[in-house]
């Protein structure tokens, strides 16, 4: 497990080397001149060179590149174009509210997808699995941001029940601060949780079709056991294999949710860079989630080959 | 009183669209301490027989009529419970594929101990000494540690031998083995099948040995029965119906198997044809589109089976005259 372990890690630094080139080459390739784009076509070609050369778009791109990816490993990405400030701080300071939602939209999909989809899953085909079908395949087609709407105009606007914009800091205020997180919480989690039980449901129904299965109630065991040690066991470990390839969900659905419920998140420092055409910024993030959505993972790699014995051989 | 007593089972899975018959009208039993091979070809229905003994047929499958007795006692009237004491305890299971029976990401000898838990009142410590006492009992070297392995692991033997410890380790008084050599090589064929005998002379339990192919029964077997599309054509003591098999397709079966002895055959003799669709079956003799001796009343008349000599019994027109 050890040696499997540091074999995984020495792999992901080629990997994160790798992205980077993607990401520049992605941001570069981009047809038209970046300056340009950013100030807009009324402004002076003297000023757009001027520009240009502040930010060293006129050295060679391999300079440029090997300027940027040197100061990765410090933590320096750059600066803004707009107010020219270090980007690593800004990104920083908004990962507390970021993390603080997507645990608890995770938790939440958790909460609604695991259990019900594992039920469906064990009662194929009963009436609690077609009602399961019916309003999993309902949240699944539902886009996040209409979803997310509904919930902030009916307990928010309408009801008044709670608050549908902003937030407050844990450290400032713990109680208001979570009365904040409970609608952009709440839909992301209804937004992931059916996908989550989906999953769950088929990992279950592909595990019950297994001859160990069926081997372990002809040797006499109690359906707990069997459903416990025979089918769960095998169920979940297909469900996170599953769950880390499909990651990108939450992080680009968590970018829709913060935007909707003005939630001070890394997703909303994106969405403003896209829109002010921040070409520096834009790569600072792609970078950073692509990183994280690698980090998962690898960090879901790592606990499978922990659960199931047989992957350290291949 | 047998200790098996299989009464005119009828085993059908009901589609939608049509209903296939797997087990037409089968009846057997198996004494304490009987080894009694059950062959035919693949779809004969002897493992939707041994699913229905179980209990354990897969949907849409249903047993449809009949009585499956354990000791005179109807498993067909137990409660769930109750037939969950008799799987694993009362009647074991060896089965063909020992990898895919075996649970991957759980060591084997939790899988074992996993046995004594479900029928006896043992702390977890316990069971796993057990487990591997079983372990060692099949003849696995260093148990102890074998036991924390995982079934990949294991060799295809040696997964055999771990589903036959899980089998015997209730001391059960029937042990169902659904083609449990078809899978290994010839010597660890012969291991299996040696350990399966030792299994009836040490713990006197029967035996219900289910295999598509003849010469390996021969030598384990008291008694055989033969099945074809759903029902049984021809049974009988090993000895009998090998010197003189009555049934044109237990004849058949017994012309396809290679010889050492005598002359060399350029070909080997094949039954021609394919079984008949259990989802449509004849009226007449289910064997006649494929028999060398068909009549013209094969085809219109169902045979009994019909007793030809001291416990055999065949299936067949030919001997049906010959009977008062």
């Amino acid at each position: 497990m050890l040696r499997y372990t540091l074999y995984r890690l020495l792999l992901f630094v080629p990997l994160l080397w790798g992205l980077s080139v993607v990401v520049f080459v992605y941001i570069h390739l981009i047809p038209g001149d970046p300056v340009q784009a950013m100030v807009g076509a009324s402004a002076s070609q003297e000023f757009v060179a001027q520009l240009r050369e502040e930010f060293g778009l006129n050295r060679p791109l391999l300079v440029q590149y090997v300027d940027w990816i040197s100061g990765l490993p410090a933590g320096d990405l750059g600066i803004t174009f707009r107010s020219r400030q270090p980007i690593a701080p800004l990104l920083l300071a908004r990962i507390p509210a970021t993390l603080q939602l997507a645990l608890a939209g995770l938790l939440i999909a958790l909460l609604v997808g695991l259990p019900s989809g594992i039920l469906a899953g064990l009662f194929k085909n009963s009436p609690f699995d077609h009602l399961f079908s019916i309003l999993s395949l309902a949240g699944y087609s539902m886009p996040l941001f209409w979803l997310g709407t509904l919930l902030m105009v009916w307990l928010g606007v309408s009801w008044k029940v709670l608050p549908s914009q902003g937030y407050v800091p844990f450290t400032q205020d713990p109680l208001k601060n979570l009365q904040y997180l409970v609608l952009p919480a709440v839909s992301l989690g209804l937004g992931l949780g059916p996908y989550i039980g989906r999953m769950a449901r088929a990992a279950v129904i592909e595990a019950l079709q297994e001859q160990y299965v069926n081997y372990a109630h002809a040797k006499g065991l109690r359906m707990r056991t069997v459903v416990n040690r025979y089918v769960l066991r095998n169920a979940m470990i297909s469900l996170l294999v599953v769950f880390g390839l499909n990651i990108g969900f939450l992080l680009s659905g968590q970018i829709v949710i913060e935007e909707l419920f003005n939630w001070p998140g890394a997703g909303r420092l994106i969405v403003r860079a896209v829109l002010e055409r921040d070409y520096f910024m834009i790569q600072a993030s792609v970078l950073i989630y692509a990183s994280i959505f690698l980090a998962i993972n690898l960090l879901v790699e790592l606990l499978h080959a922990y659960l199931d014995p047989r992957v350290q051989l291949k | 009183m047998p200790l098996l007593e299989v009464d005119d089972l009828e085993a059908a899975f009901l589609f939608a669209d049509r209903t296939v018959r797997a087990v037409n009208g089968v009846s057997f039993a198996v004494e304490a301490g009987e080894i009694v091979g059950l062959i035919g070809e693949s779809g004969s229905g002897k493992s939707v027989t041994v699913q229905s003994i179980l209990r354990l047929l897969p949907s849409p499958g249903r047993i449809v009529r009949g009585a499956i007795r354990l000791n005179g006692v109807n498993l067909l009237d137990l409660s769930r419970e109750q037939m969950r004491q008799v799987r694993g305890r009362r009647i074991a299971m060896v089965v063909q594929d020992a990898l895919a029976a075996l649970n991957p990401v759980i060591p084997i000898g939790e899988q074992i101990a996993d046995v004594f838990l479900a029928h006896t009142q043992v702390k977890r410590q316990t069971a796993w000494e057990k487990a591997v006492g079983m372990l060692r009992r099949v003849g696995i070297s260093a148990a102890e540690e074998r036991a924390r392995h995982y079934a990949h692991e294991f060799s295809g033997g040696m997964q055999q031998r771990t589903v036959i410890a899980a089998a015997l380790a209730c001391t059960p008084e029937l042990i169902i083995a659904d083609e449990p050599t078809t899978a290994l090589d010839v010597t660890v064929q012969q291991q299996i099948l040696a350990l399966l005998q030792q299994a009836r002379s040490e713990l006197g339990s029967a035996i219900l040995y289910i295999s598509h192919d003849l010469a390996v029964v021969t030598h384990l077997c008291d008694r055989i029965l033969i099945m074809y599309a759903g029902e049984i054509v021809e049974q009988g003591p090993t000895r009998t119906l090998f010197r003189s098999p009555k049934h044109p397709y237990t004849q058949g079966l017994l012309a396809s198997i290679p010889s050492l002895h005598g002359d060399v055959q350029e070909y080997l003799p094949a039954i021609p044809g394919l079984p008949p669709n259990a989802a449509a079956l004849p009226t007449g003799c289910r064997f006649a589109a494929r028999c060398t001796f068909v009549q013209e009343r094969c085809r219109a008349h169902h045979p009994e089976l019909v007793s030809v000599g001291s416990h055999h019994a065949v299936r067949c027109i030919l001997y049906e005259a010959t009977t008062p």
